[in-house]
């Protein structure tokens, strides 16, 4: 359920102008714009963090002596035998908690280039650069691959269940490169797997983004084309209605009850579609960032924003939403964005984020062992199941209540001794999880050049502390590794490895000048042009 | 507006993307950086230790023409850091 630029929002911050959005059609009453405030910000509550309270404060009542910060035990999400409990023991002391991971890996979906992922508890849908790839979970814990639609695909809405028991579905895509028109098609599913099409609409001017189904309607995000809507006959075949807009950039949606929730630039519009094939605007939500995916659930709605991680909105008896909270992460980026009754997922580009509805940290899972690059982008969870779509595949996921762990976390993914030269890196483990992390060896793949120091050390909860790394060329032809061997229960992450670049490399690396064949860049077609200037060169693709 | 009356130059480079998409990116983000398409240059750049993936990748480019960093992934405090220290040179 991702939206997703890949071109960095950290050259924007650096380098770019943003433009003050127009202002949209909506009542004059200064209350229907609500714009977040920095000092709302909640950094990640590590454990142990005296923050641990992801509300805005309140400094009213300064009378009353703080409450002091949580400690040992008290940390846990169990504390006191409460909800949330393990299956079974051993039970942490005065907690229902026990040791173990609480978010596992179970299996996979085959998917390619995945961006977009759905479910409805019975398919789930990965949506990418090869189309949309559909696996039973009626097994849960034995994912299979039933079904591949279409060449390429961006965006997935779950529609209606007929009652002969097929589910309909619906892909859209914008267009790019390989999509020369873009469209927005729909098909059914049956409980063999077998899949046939009952719609599809081609429109090369239509930036087909993301969709939702209710009330009887399908709502399509359209960029500055505006919120599309269509009306759904009894197979599910939709019929064009109408186009509400103006918007500037409307990407993503989701739907509370009567009441459809639009991310549009660096806005919420929220709609009433109390009348679903006339949708008319309430309100206007300033998030002072680029939303990347949106999900509301019950009386909350739930914004993923990029670097500034997680935003959280209470819906108003009126359907409007008053900011309530932000969740940032220690590292990456929030990309996409599940609620469900007992959790909230994240994927934050780099790794999956488990919360629970007091904004806590309660686990995190790397889908792919470092040092490889994960490139999480979309996120979908029923019941205790998360599907995690990584550029290379569809992971399959479970939430294990009650678990706890130590959780380790490093400052880089990257160590660079520029030129190849003897000297010293430093970079911070930490330990974001609720137990003791135990590194029992840091070390490296090639020791006859790298010395690492500390060797072994044990972090208690919300700690950290500087491992340095220490280079004496040459270094030999193996691939380089920092390796960090623990008690962290993700077998993705243990040993955790980080890349140490200390070599040449072929191709035009670091040190090496650009060619003429980069002279495109200059106005006048000469690279010379361009002497004298630092150059910042971002490549990017935008799903 | 960050280094704007200095050295430096920015440009996003993308493999032929739908150029609608492009202005609706631009409206988005309010990037005024010009976003160009690539002329075959992602093939050619190196893959460091740590880089898996042609995008996002990103360059940089010191005032001698000798790249100086190749990443994937953006760190802002890293890439102001090393643009500054470029500028200095």
């Amino acid at each position: 359920m991702s939206a997703v630029r890949l071109l960095s929002f950290a050259l924007l911050l650096l380098f770019g102008c943003p433009s003050v959005p127009e202002d949209v059609p909506a009542d004059d009453d200064d209350d229907s714009t609500v714009a977040i405030d920095d000092d709302d910000v909640t950094e990640d509550p590590t454990p142990g963090d005296d923050d641990d309270d992801s509300s805005v404060s309140d400094d009213d009542d300064a009378t009353e002596p703080p409450t002091p910060a949580p400690t040992g035990m008290e940390i846990l999400p169990c504390f006191g035998g409460e909800e949330g409990c393990a299956d079974e023991g051993p039970f942490l002391d005065e907690t229902c908690c026990a040791a173990g991971d609480n978010i596992e890996h179970i299996g996979n979906v085959n998917g390619a280039e995945v961006v977009d992922v759905e479910t409805d508890g019975r398919w789930v849908w990965a949506c990418g650069g090869f189309g949309a790839a559909v696996g039973d979970i009626s097994v849960s814990s034995s994912p299979v691959d039933s079904a591949w639609v279409s060449d390429r695909c961006q965006r997935i809405a779950v529609g209606p269940l007929l009652p002969d028991g097929r589910r309909v579905f619906y892909l859209a895509h914008h267009g790019d490169s390989f999509v020369t028109s873009a469209f927005l098609g729909g098909w059914t599913i049956d409980a063999t797997g077998g899949v046939e099409p009952i719609y599809l609409e081609e429109h090369p001017e239509v930036l087909f983004e993301g969709m939702r189904v209710a009330l009887g309607h399908l709502y399509v995000a359209a960029h500055d084309g505006g919120l599309r809507v269509y009306s759904l006959d009894d197979e599910g075949v939709p019929s064009f209605v109408r186009v509400v807009g103006p918007f500037e950039n409307a990407r993503k949606v989701d739907v509370v009850g009567d009441r459809l929730y639009l991310i549009d630039s660096q806005d919420v519009q929220v709609l009433d579609i109390s009348d679903p094939g006339d949708p008319q605007l309430l309100q206007t939500v300033d998030l002072s960032g680029v939303p990347r995916d949106i999900d509301g659930l019950d009386d909350r709605v739930y914004v993923a924003l990029g670097a500034q991680g997680l935003v959280v909105f209470q819906i108003q008896v009126d359907g409007t939403l008053q900011f309530e909270a932000n969740w940032q992460p220690s590292e990456g980026s929030t990309q996409a964005v599940a609620a469900t009754p007992s959790h909230i997922v994240l994927v934050n580009w780099s790794h999956v984020a488990l919360l629970d509805h007091e904004l806590r940290l309660i686990g995190t899972e790397r889908v792919t062992p470092t040092p490889n690059f994960e490139q999480d982008l979309g996120i979908a969870a029923h019941n205790d199941l998360v599907f995690a779509g990584e550029w290379e595949d569809l992971y399959v996921l479970q939430v294990r209540p009650g678990y706890v762990a130590p959780d380790i976390e490093v400052t880089e993914d990257l160590i660079v001794f520029a030129g190849a030269e003897a000297g010293s890196q430093t970079i911070e483990v930490g330990n974001r999880g609720f137990l003791d992390l135990e590194v029992s060896s840091a070390d490296t793949t090639a020791p006859e050049a790298f010395t690492v120091s500390p060797s072994s050390f044990t972090l208690e909860p919300g700690e950290a502390t500087s491992v340095t790394v220490s280079f004496e060329p040459p270094a030999p032809a193996v691939p380089l590794r920092l390796q960090l061997a623990s008690n962290e229960p993700d077998s993705t992450q243990n040993p955790l490895q980080i890349p140490i670049a200390a070599s040449e490399v072929g191709g035009i690396g670091v040190g090496d000048p650009l060619t003429e064949d980069w002279s495109f860049l200059a106005p006048g077609g000469d690279l010379s042009e361009l002497d004298g200037k630092v150059l910042v060169l971002a490549y990017f693709a935008l799903f | 507006m960050p280094y704007l009356d200095d050295d430096v130059l920015v440009f996003g480079i993308h493999q032929g993307e739908n150029p609608n998409l492009l202005l609706a990116f631009q409206a988005q983000t309010g990037v005024t950086f010009p976003l160009v398409a690539d002329q075959g240059t992602q093939w050619q750049l190196a893959y460091p230790e740590g880089v898996g993936y042609p995008y996002p990748r990103d360059v940089i480019v010191g005032k001698d023409g000798t790249v100086r960093s190749i990443r994937n992934s953006f760190d802002v405090d890293e890439m102001t850091s090393l643009v500054e220290e470029l500028l200095l040179e």
